[in-house]
C-alpha cells in the first residue's frame, strides 16, 4: 500500500487540429499536486479560449489513477496506430509509477476506425479509456465551475 | 456396588436422549435447567469414560466433546465467554484424544490397553469428581501400573510442540520474497515510450505551445479569409451597391464615433450606423441612397464627405460586413431573464403572467371562429 501511495502519477490529453477557424484543441492534465488544468480553444463563431484549473482531492486523483490502470494502457504500444494527419491529433501522456508514455495517432470518428488499423485492440483500448477519461473531467469541471452544474 | 448400578443405568437410559432434553429446556426458556443438566451429565461421561473399552471408550469420548460444545453455546449465550472458550478448548482437545485413540485401537490391542488407561488418567485429573473415592482409586491405578506409558505420551505432546514452529516458518518468509519482488521494479529508471510529445515536470502545456505555430498557421488562413471576403465584397456591392455609403475623410485621429453620431443626429430616425476603415477614416452607412444623398447635402463639417463609389480607392480596404445597411435590432423581451432569475431565485412568477398570454390567444381563436361564422352568414344569410 505504500508503495502504491509513493508512486508518481500525470496525465495529459490533447486533441486538437489547424484548420479553418485556427488551432482548434481540447486539453486536460492531472498533476501530482492535484491540480487539473483544462483548456478548450475554438474561434468558431468568434468564440473564445476557454482555460480552467481546479484542484482535486486525493480520493479524486485515486480514482483517476484506477480507470487509468485498469485499462491496461501502459502495455500498449503506438507504432502501429495511425500517425496524426491534417484531420487532427490525439496526445495521451501518462505517468504511472516507473512508467512513461506519451502516445500520438490521428482522431477517432468511431471504433470502426479502430477495427480498420493495424492494431484494433490496443486502439479500442485507447478509445476507450480516453472516453472515459473525458467522462470524468467534463464532469468535474461541470460540478465546479456551472452555477447549476446538475 | 448397589450405587454404581443404578447410576450406570441412569447413564445409558438418558444417554440417547440428552440431546433432545437440553433442545426442550432451551425452547422452554429455561437455560439454567439446560447448564445444569449438561454438567451434571459431563460428569457421568467422565467417570464412564475412565472404565470403559477402548470402543465404547471412543464413544463416549465424542460424546463428551459433543456435550462440552453444547454447553460452551449455552455460557456464550448467557454472555459468560471465558467458561464458553475454555469448554469449546477441551471439547476440541477430548475430540482428538478419542480419533487418536480410534487409530491407535486399530494398530495394536495391547497398547490400547496402556494408552487407553493413561489418557483417561490425563482426563479425570484436572476434572474434580464428585466421586472422590472412584478418583482416589484410579490415580492409584494410574500411577502404580503405567509410568511408561505416561511418559510416551508426553513424548507425543513434546513432537508436536516441535513441529509447530517449522510449519510456521515457510510462511513467514513468504512475504520477505514478495516484499523483495516488488522492491526490484523501484531500482529500474523511468522508461519513455511512444511517438508523442512528453511534457512532464514542465508548467506549460502541450496546447501553449502549439500557438506560436499557430500563429504562422493563422497567416495562411488569414490569406483564404481574405479571398472569400472579396467573394462576399463582390456579392454585396452586387446585392446593395455602394451609393448608400457616405466616406468622411481627413479628420483628426482623436475624433470619436459618438461625435460622428452627432453630425448625424437629424438622420437617426431614417437609421444609419457608423463603421470605421481606419483612424482618419470612417464610412456612415444609411439604409437607402436617397438618405445618404440628403444627408450629405446638409451635413456641414470641416473634414470631408463623398458618397461612395463603385471604382472608389477606399474599397479595398472595406470589408464586405461593413457596406450591409444596418438592420434594425430585433424587438427584446424580459420574460425569459424574468423566469430564470425567479427560478435561480426560489421564487415563483405570478401565474397572471402566462395565464394573460393563454386567456388572449384563446380569444383571439374565439373571435376568428366567430367572424368567420358571421362572414358564412353574411354571404348566404339571404337564401
Amino acid at each position: 500500500m505504500a508503495a502504491e501511495e509513493a508512486t508518481e502519477f500525470y496525465l495529459r490529453y490533447y486533441v486538437g487540429h489547424k484548420g479553418k477557424f485556427g488551432h482548434e484543441f481540447l486539453e486536460f492534465e492531472f498533476r501530482e499536486d492535484g491540480k487539473l488544468r483544462y483548456a478548450n480553444n475554438s474561434n468558431y463563431k468568434n468564440d473564445t479560449i476557454i482555460r480552467k484549473e481546479v484542484f482535486l482531492t486525493p480520493a479524486v486523483l485515486k480514482e483517476c489513477k484506477r480507470i487509468v490502470s485498469e485499462s491496461e494502457i501502459l502495455k500498449e504500444d503506438d507504432n502501429n496506430w495511425p500517425e496524426p494527419d491534417r484531420v487532427g491529433k490525439q496526445e495521451l501522456e501518462i505517468v504511472l509509477g516507473n512508467e512513461h508514455i506519451s502516445f500520438a495517432t490521428s482522431k477517432i470518428g468511431s471504433l470502426v476506425d479502430c477495427q480498420s488499423s493495424n492494431d484494433p485492440e490496443g486502439l479500442r483500448i485507447f478509445y476507450y479509456l480516453v472516453q472515459d477519461l473525458k467522462c470524468l473531467v467534463f464532469s468535474l469541471i461541470s460540478l465546479h465551475f456551472k452555477i447549476k452544474p446538475i | 456396588m448397589e450405587n454404581t448400578r443404578p447410576n450406570e443405568e441412569e447413564g445409558r437410559i438418558s444417554e440417547p436422549n440428552w440431546s433432545e432434553r437440553v433442545e426442550d429446556l432451551v425452547v422452554a426458556g429455561d437455560v439454567t435447567a439446560a447448564i445444569s443438566f449438561l454438567e451434571s451429565l459431563e460428569t457421568n461421561l467422565q467417570s464412564r469414560l475412565g472404565s470403559s473399552s477402548s470402543g465404547e471408550r471412543t464413544e463416549f469420548g465424542l460424546q463428551l466433546s459433543a456435550a462440552l460444545t453444547q454447553l460452551a453455546d449455552l455460557y456464550s449465550s448467557e454472555g459468560l465467554s471465558l467458561k464458553s472458550d475454555e469448554l469449546r478448548t477441551r471439547s476440541s482437545l477430548i475430540k482428538q484424544r478419542a480419533l487418536d485413540c480410534d487409530l491407535a485401537s486399530s494398530r495394536s490391542s495391547g497398547n490400547v490397553e496402556n494408552q487407553s488407561v493413561a489418557s483417561s488418567g490425563l482426563k479425570s485429573d484436572p476434572n474434580v469428581s464428585s466421586f472422590d473415592a472412584d478418583g482416589k482409586t484410579e490415580d492409584s491405578k494410574v500411577s502404580s501400573s503405567n509410568s511408561a506409558a505416561h511418559d510416551s505420551s508426553d513424548d507425543d505432546w513434546e513432537a508436536l510442540a516441535d513441529v509447530e514452529p517449522s510449519k510456521l516458518l515457510p510462511v513467514e518468509e513468504l512475504p520477505e520474497i514478495s516484499k523483495l519482488s516488488v522492491e526490484e521494479p523501484k531500482v529500474q529508471g523511468p522508461k519513455r515510450r511512444g511517438r508523442g510529445t512528453f511534457t512532464y515536470k514542465s508548467d506549460a502545456m502541450y496546447s501553449d505551445r502549439d500557438f506560436s505555430e499557430s500563429r504562422f498557421d493563422d497567416d495562411s488562413e488569414d490569406n483564404d479569409l481574405s479571398r472569400e471576403s472579396e467573394k462576399t465584397d463582390e456579392s454585396l456591392k452586387s446585392k446593395y451597391g455602394t451609393r448608400h455609403v457616405l466616406v468622411l475623410a481627413g479628420f483628426s485621429p482623436s475624433l470619436r464615433t459618438t461625435e460622428l453620431e452627432k453630425l448625424f443626429k437629424d438622420f437617426k430616425d431614417s437609421g444609419f450606423i457608423i463603421r470605421w476603415v481606419n483612424d482618419t477614416t470612417a464610412l456612415a452607412v444609411f439604409k437607402t441612397p436617397s438618405a445618404a444623398l440628403e444627408a450629405c447635402k446638409h451635413v456641414q463639417c470641416s473634414f470631408t464627405i463623398r458618397v461612395l463609389d463603385d471604382n472608389d480607392s477606399l474599397l479595398g480596404s472595406i470589408s464586405g460586413k461593413d457596406l450591409e445597411p444596418p438592420s434594425q435590432r430585433p424587438k427584446t423581451s424580459a420574460k425569459t431573464a424574468q423566469r430564470l432569475i425567479a427560478h435561480s431565485m426560489g421564487l415563483k412568477l405570478p401565474a397572471s403572467g402566462f395565464g394573460s398570454k393563454e386567456r388572449d390567444q384563446e380569444a383571439a381563436r374565439k373571435n376568428r371562429i366567430v367572424s368567420r361564422q358571421k362572414q358564412r352568414e353574411d354571404a348566404w344569410g339571404d337564401d
